[in-house]
């Protein structure tokens, strides 16, 4: 058990750490494309609750064939949309291409061994930590602010234990996109041991960091990446220790994430807004180039973003 | 923003299926794109693309404006007693309408406006607000708008206002524009009102008391003016016998429209004021439909909301490239529903551009001249065509600043026989002024007439329009 939470904590941690700092640099360093009229509001914030909700009851009950498009097309839209930007159309189209492909015909005959179950997740890992970059940015970039994501955090907090717990979709879940093409998580497997985060909380994660970024600078981040560390990756990994509810005999674990996390958001996010008003995407723009403007001329560093 | 995306998609979907437009999703839209400024500072990359609608493809505007012209026209033959009677009469078929045939409905008048006004107004219509043309150009004409074209029109303004940067809710429109000129100051303030800017509306009054609005409230001075090229005129001039400059104002711009706007004066405007003077055209009758002027000097007319034609203004056959012609227009269904016209001859005069591709910032929409007068001003001297504008731009391009221009001018033995005022002259004698004009090419005996103390018996201006107030009278 010891060492399966030792491996759980490192899988999580990489995972949840690597992909809110990928998310961070994707953030200042690259502008998607918005609609001419459109900003995240508290609607969408619901819609986006809405589909949490059904979305795996969908996963479920969808034939695996089915299932296999709907996750290639999930994938594909995030990917092209996150990373048009980045690359030449047909890169981009061949490099998504790729990855999806060598993902399913892995999944589909490389999992008798561990080797093979490595290559499944590396690839895995790849398509889902772009995707999480991805569709993070797209939601900050398109005006979603840090109280959105403190009050959907804190509203998981409530369904994440629920599902886990009282109606067991989550573990359902878990066991059933196990090997399946484009499972949507980070993971790893070493031995006997084998560890994964869900995108679901990769993409609070990451939103939470850039949004807290974006309203407030180097201390949001600062703090972000404290509660992503302790309250999303090391506080999970180490849930099975001391609850036992979430250990199922030897099928593995499955934590409720977010009912650790959200709180711990939502609170940061309160302390956070008693620093002062949260950025918008034209302030922290503002803040960006002037800070950017004295070291391109090679002066001193006089204006702080955060 | 996916109620946002649901809104654009009912609004496209209206457009595009000549559908009513609902009044309230667009002041939502509205709302939307006041967060969407808020947060991002500028609307998103392909806001040109929303604005200029689908018409920069040729092909694709043909068949956007054949649609919505035969929605325009078959809805007019069955709901307007005018043009009931009108297709009755003629051998074309509203419902199979080309491009092409549209020289052969006649053109609608004025006079067919101010002969027949209630026959306009179409069928099961509820007309609410009345609104008038100044007059200034003759007896004024009456059009009825239903409440729906009332709350529409300026929802669709505002919307546009804010997509373009024109009108934010850190602005403050003054608005010295007729009191009668109903539609026109209801739009305004009710654009205002959707964006969350301030405005006054102080209607023609007296120069100095809408100087002491323009440069009073320090940091909340107005930042933008609407008014006439007339009243601007005498804006200028009593802000410089004032002394005050453009430090001494906070405008950004100043909207003109209703009359000829001419070079010299929009330059001492944007001298004095400090702010960019816009050169529109609205005109009562073809409301909502509307047209910018680009920087490069270019009229370009809103083509969303109405079907522009450039006609002879004898024949009403369309002219060709380069050539003078007035403007008809045909506002749309749904935009446009209580009171439809349809290819209703402005009298307003512009110059074809030639068929090559525009390169301005408004290159997205055809374009024309600016206004060049009225078709029943065109003059001849020595066989050339002379516009209004032409004598205008020259008159108050004169040491003198004679704004607003008033004079009256004629054909006299192939010539143009010009009468002005000595005081519009300055130290100027009338041969001096002949001689400006012969060396633009225009053959002008200049004669002095008596100076009027408004200067309204030489050529009325809106400007003529003034409101009194007690407060002017205690000057």
């Amino acid at each position: 058990m010891l060492e399966q939470t030792v491996f759980q904590t490192c899988v999580v941690l990489i995972g949840a750490l690597s992909t809110t700092a990928c998310a961070l640099v994707y953030f200042r360093n690259v502008q998607l494309d918005r609609p001419a009229i459109g900003c995240f509001n508290g609607r969408d914030l619901v819609i986006l609750f809405g589909f949490i909700v059904t979305l795996p009851v969908l996963y479920l009950f969808l034939p695996p064939v089915v299932l296999t498009v709907f996750l290639v097309i999930t994938f594909v839209s995030a990917l092209s949309i996150g990373y048009r930007p980045l690359l030449p159309r047909t890169v981009l189209w061949a490099a998504i291409g790729l990855l999806i492909a060598t993902n399913i015909v892995v999944a589909r005959h490389q999992l008798g061994t561990t080797r093979g179950w490595q290559l499944y997740w590396i690839l895995t890992s790849v398509a889902v930590l772009g995707a999480a970059v991805a569709v993070s940015n797209l939601y900050v970039q398109g005006g979603m602010r840090l109280r959105h994501v403190a009050w959907f955090a804190l509203g998981l907090a409530v369904y994440d234990p629920i599902f886990s717990f009282g109606v067991p979709l989550t573990a359902r879940l878990a066991d059933a996109f196990a090997g399946f093409p484009l499972d949507p998580s980070i993971g790893f497997r070493a031995g006997l041991n084998s560890a994964n985060i869900g995108i679901g909380d990769l993409l609070v994660y990451s939103t939470f960091a850039v949004a807290a970024y974006k309203g407030y600078g180097r201390r949001g981040v600062r703090l972000a990446f404290a509660l992503v560390t302790v309250f999303g990756g090391v506080a999970p990994s180490l849930a099975p220790l001391v609850i036992t509810a979430v250990v199922r005999g030897n099928v593995g674990v499955v934590v409720p994430a977010q009912l650790f996390f959200g709180p711990a958001a939502f609170v940061g996010y309160r302390i956070l807004a008693r620093t002062g008003p949260e950025r918008s995407m034209q302030a922290w723009r503002a803040a960006s180039a002037a800070r950017e403007a004295p070291e391109r001329a090679g002066e001193p560093f006089l204006v702080a973003a955060g | 923003m996916l109620d946002t995306g649901i809104r654009q998609l009912r609004m496209a979907r209206s457009l595009i299926w000549g559908r009513p437009i609902s009044a309230d999703n667009v002041r939502r839209l509205v709302g939307d794109a006041l967060r969407t400024l808020e947060e991002f500072g500028a609307p998103g990359d392909d806001v040109q693309l929303l604005l200029d609608g689908p018409y920069a493809d040729p092909e694709l505007r043909r068949s956007f404006q054949t649609r919505a012209l035969r929605r325009t026209a078959v809805r007019a033959a069955s709901l307007s007693p005018f043009y009931r009677e009108l297709f009755a009469r003629s051998d074309v078929a509203p419902d199979r309408l080309t491009l092409e045939d549209l020289p052969r409905v006649p053109l609608t008048c004025k006079q067919d406006l101010l002969d027949r006004a209630e026959d306009f107004v179409a069928d099961g219509s509820r007309p609410y607000l009345s609104t008038r043309t100044t007059g200034t150009t003759g007896r004024p004409t009456e059009i009825w708008l239903s409440r729906k074209e009332i709350e529409l029109w300026p929802a669709m303004a505002a919307l546009s206002g804010l997509l373009r940067g024109e009108i934010g809710p850190a602005d403050f429109m003054q608005i010295n524009i007729s009191s009668r000129a109903t539609a026109a100051v209801q739009q305004n303030v009710t654009v205002c009102g959707l964006v969350g800017a301030r405005c006054i509306v102080l209607g023609l009054v007296p120069p100095e008391e809408s100087l002491d609005g323009l440069c009073s409230g320090g940091d909340a001075a107005p930042t933008l003016l609407s008014t006439y090229p007339s009243y601007l005129a005498e804006l200028v001039r009593a802000a410089r016998q004032r002394g005050l400059g453009a430090g001494s104002f906070r405008l950004r711009r100043i909207d003109c429209g209703g009359e000829l706007l001419s070079a010299s004066l929009a330059a001492a405007a944007a001298e004095t004021f400090g702010a960019a003077v816009n050169d529109t055209f609205a005109m009562t009758e073809v409301l909502p439909v509307s047209g910018r002027t680009c920087a490069e000097g270019h009229l370009h007319h809103d083509l969303n909301m109405g079907l522009i034609e450039i006609v002879d203004p004898d024949t009403g056959q369309p002219v060709g490239p380069g050539e003078i012609g007035t403007v008809v227009v045909t506002p749309y269904y749904p935009f446009r529903e209580c009171m439809p016209v349809l290819r209703y001859d402005t009298r307003d005069l512009v110059q074809r551009l030639p068929d090559e591709a525009l390169h301005c910032d408004l290159a997205g929409t055809p374009g024309t001249s600016r206004i060049l007068g009225k078709a029943d001003q065109l003059l001849r001297s020595e066989g050339r065509p002379v516009t209004p504008r032409d004598l205008v731009e020259i008159y108050e391009a004169l040491p003198s600043q004679p704004w607003p221009a008033r004079f009256t001018a004629h054909e006299h033995d192939g010539r143009i026989r010009l009468s002005v005022a000595q005081s519009g002259l300055g130290d100027l004698t009338p041969d001096a002024l002949a001689e400006r004009f012969d060396a633009a090419g225009i053959a002008v005996t200049v004669q002095l007439a008596d100076d009027d103390a408004l200067g309204r018996r030489l050529r009325p201006a809106r400007a003529d329009l003034l409101e009194t107030t007690f407060a002017s009278e205690e000057r």
